[in-house]
């Protein structure tokens, strides 16, 4: 009898174990949420936002002054809500590079090229962001009547995984296939972006249909 | 003896343990965006409403309706551009009628495999490079780190140059600093900066792999009793040795059937033009099983307390012929980067095979017939001196808990007479794998094949081990055979009389699911499932199939599988494979 109570036990916490693995792992894909301005016109949203506190770091802040060239991507995907498979994707990026000898901050958003006397302003210039048109209007037009949200990704300084692959490789010298445990534990710092934030929209409903 | 096994396994929770594989694909579900210049993680989405603001504050309210002052109003506010750069963004809800593709300030990203800077209008910033000032490395030469850096004084500097943000990365890469920041200071001329490099220095000693189990073996040929023992093997690297930017790696493993030790040496930056430079050490005590079913031996006679009794021969079945040697020899490596994804390396190895005692005199069966047992060995001190060479292409997205890419590699050993070897022959290997996400969340599937041969006279330890290509034994480690048990042959071919062959061959299929990620000790649980199909033959069974064996029996392949969990922890990544333990509960006896 006591024997079968302590095995109907462990297996009650097994389960128990495995059911707070699988919750634990679905909670992990929240993100906060924030409001989004979103306006559609010609047939796909345009979104506004500000996310200006990626930048609300000491070490980030740091690295903005630091002379050397930050960059910072802006991700925007569309959902269904529902979903959590990515319809529509539009990303951009966005270079501040501190002027030693002027005390300015340039920044880069595409082919342009401005200047600004203090940090908080170029940090805006990037990171408060309007009319940001995501997907084209063929993503939407399957889609009309469905509720859908937004999610964002601010990302300081990412790196891609062929530049990481490649710096490694450069300083590897291992033919180890696994690699060292210590060039991994690195590997994981380094193949991540400086800082990054996420979060979502609110759900909206795009235009259209009759649902 | 089952149960025995099973409990000892158990008790030991750590058939399998093989630390090695770190790192963290940051998010599995982009990763389509793959090289794009941003990490690879777009923003998740989540499939719950769960916290979503109610349906009433949805975007109805914003939609149409060109109502951003909700929402943004830093943006409203601050930003010095305004919506529409083209003209051609006025808010109209015009879905139709309209062929005019919609645009907006913000420029794409550029598209995957380029990453070069965004064409600019104006003339960008540049400086004249000065020198270099490193701060933090009490222990790390500043020669070494000065090694990194593609600069010299006079240099034009561009702020924004990729060589300048691969200098932080490269050394991030080096193992030898927790932080590594890289910034510009003004230098002692207008114009004219200094680069400056902060490092915080970190233990490179470290642990760079660990292998535990438990092996079934025999004390001696002569046995019909196997009993089992518990090994235990690890490498340790100092991977900065006195500061200099070399690793020295010492490996050891213990068992009371095996022993080795390796001293390894490795310099990345000791040759010109980026060639490495490797040397290496090693000496292994060991023994090897030979023989798949009870083999009719002639062996010295022991007395009563195990001593040998002089000019005694007995003819006597054993589960195995075992075969003890030493091996102790030198190497050295060299290599080099082939661009962004390949690499080739080169070697040479020299060392001295020296089997203890006599080698059995011995028959096996094979098939319905039995056969002299041929060791593939010299009976006295032999020497082994071949020649290395590798070529690796390797586009995995991660090293270690990989989703995506491909990894191949082909290696061949070269060991002639000319080079002052007593064994002649030619070894190739070769290693496909290629992985794909799946649709959902963190689950991949990994596609693996295996394929090679051996040409000439090669001594056993250099030739395909059934113990490699079945996950359901215990693998080599070190190049020591460490358990006696051959194939389980699940589908009851001829497999069950190759043991150690010249011919070798695995395919399989991975599934890797997640079942946990986040948390701070704990940042990724993954469960797999491998299930493979593997081959292992000596030429002459390819002409010829071992007698007794009928259709498709007499292809000598067989089923393997393992079932396991991969963590990525704080500390690294384990995986903990249950296959042994299966193993261990000989559910396919031979």
């Amino acid at each position: 009898m006591t024997k079968h109570l302590f095995r109907s036990r462990r297996r009650a916490g097994f389960w128990l174990t495995l059911l707070a693995l699988v919750l634990a792992s679905v909670a992990h894909g929240q993100l906060s949420d924030r409001r989004l301005g979103v306006h559609w016109a010609r047939g796909v949203p345009r979104l506004s936002f500000s996310a200006a506190d990626l930048v609300d770091d000491a070490g980030v802040r740091r690295a903005l002054d630091s002379g050397v060239a930050k960059r910072i991507v802006l991700t925007a995907q569309a959902y269904r809500v529902g979903s959590n498979q990515p319809f529509a994707s539009r990303a951009f990026e966005c270079r501040i590079t501190y002027d030693l000898w002027q005390e300015a901050y340039e920044v880069e958003l595409g082919s342009r090229r401005e200047r600004f006397e203090d940090r908080a302003a170029a940090v805006r210039r990037c990171l408060a962001v309007r009319g940001l048109v995501v997907g084209r209007p063929e993503d939407y037009t399957s889609r009309q009547g469905d509720r859908i949200y937004f999610a964002v990704r601010a990302e300081f300084n990412p790196i891609s995984q062929r530049r990481c692959r490649q710096a490694l490789r450069g300083s590897g010298g291992s033919s180890d296939p696994i690699g060292a445990l210590v060039v991994n534990i690195v590997r994981r710092d380094i193949c991540r972006a400086d800082r990054s934030i996420d979060f979502r929209s609110q759900p909206v409903r795009v235009p259209g249909g009759d649902r | 003896m089952r149960l025995w096994l099973l409990t000892f396994g158990l008790a030991l929770a750590c058939p399998a343990l093989v630390l090695g594989q770190v790192g963290e694909d940051p998010s599995d579900e982009a990763e389509a965006a793959q090289d794009s210049g941003a990490n690879d993680d777009a923003p998740r989405g989540v499939a719950s409403d769960e916290g979503a603001p109610s349906e009433s504050a949805e975007g109805e309210s914003a939609t149409d309706e060109g109502t951003e002052a909700n929402a943004a109003s830093d943006a409203s506010t601050d930003s010095p551009a305004s919506t529409g750069a083209t003209g051609s963004t006025t808010s109209q809800s015009a879905d139709e009628g309209d062929e005019e593709p919609p645009s907006d300030e913000y420029p794409d990203m550029l598209p995957p495999s380029s990453e070069e800077p965004p064409a600019a209008e104006a003339p960008s910033l540049r400086y004249y490079f000065e020198g270099v000032r490193i701060r933090g490395n009490e222990r790390t030469r500043g020669s070494v780190i000065e090694g990194y850096i593609p600069f010299e004084e006079g240099d034009v500097l561009d702020p924004r140059s990729e060589e300048l943000e691969d200098i932080e990365w490269r050394l991030r890469g080096t193992g030898f600093f927790s932080e590594v920041a890289v910034s510009l200071e003004r230098g002692s001329r207008r114009g004219w900066v200094v680069l400056v490099i902060a490092v915080e220095e970190r233990n490179t000693i470290v642990v760079r792999q660990l292998v535990a189990g438990i092996s079934e073996g025999l004390r001696r040929t002569g046995d019909s009793s196997s009993d089992a023992v518990p090994y235990l093997g690890f490498t340790l690297a100092e991977t900065n040795l006195l500061g200099t930017g070399a690793r020295l790696g010492l490996s050891l493993l213990g068992s009371t059937r095996a022993q080795a030790i390796r001293l390894e040496y490795d310099n990345p930056r000791l040759l010109p033009r980026g060639w490495r430079l490797g040397a290496g050490l090693f000496f292994n005590n060991g023994r090897h099983y030979f023989g798949n079913a009870l083999v009719d031996v002639s062996v010295r006679c022991l007395d009563d307390e195990d001593m040998l009794l002089p000019d005694c021969v007995e003819e006597r079945e054993s589960r195995n012929i075992v075969v003890f040697y030493r091996r102790a020899g030198l190497s050295l490596t060299t290599g080099h980067a082939l661009g962004a994804n390949s690499r080739l390396d080169l070697g040479y190895h020299l060392e001295l095979v020296d089997p203890i005692g006599d080698i059995p005199t011995a028959s096996t069966p094979y098939g319905d017939e039995v056969r002299p047992f041929i060791p593939n060995i010299e009976d006295e001190l032999s020497w082994l001196s071949l020649l290395r060479a590798s070529i690796e292409y390797d586009k995995r997205n991660d090293p270690t808990m990989t989703t995506r890419g491909v990894l191949f590699r082909v290696q061949a050993d070269l060991a002639s007479s000319a080079l002052g070897s007593d064994y002649d022959f030619l070894r190739v290997r070769t290693l496909f794998r290629g992985w794909a996400s799946l649709p959902w969340t963190g689950h991949s599937l990994r596609f693996s094949l295996f394929l090679g041969s051996v040409f000439g006279d090669a001594p056993f330890f250099y030739q395909f081990q059934i113990a490699d290509l079945t996950d359901l034994v215990p693998s080599q480690v070190f190049e020591m055979q460490l358990d006696r048990r051959g194939a389980p042959n699940l589908l009851g071919t001829s497999i069950r009389e190759m043991r150690i062959e010249e011919l070798a061959g695995r395919f399989d299929v991975q599934y890797e699911l997640p079942l946990f990620r986040g948390g701070r000790r704990l940042r990724r649980l993954n469960a797999y499932l491998n299930i493979g199909l593997l081959y292992l033959t000596d030429p002459r069974a390819l002409r010829l199939a071992p007698p007794g064996y009928e259709g498709a029996a007499r292809a000598p392949i067989d089923l393997t599988f393992d079932v396991g969990l991969r963590f990525d922890s704080r500390v690294g990544v384990f995986q903990i494979g249950f296959s042994n333990l299966l193993g261990f509960l000989n559910l396919f006896d031979r």
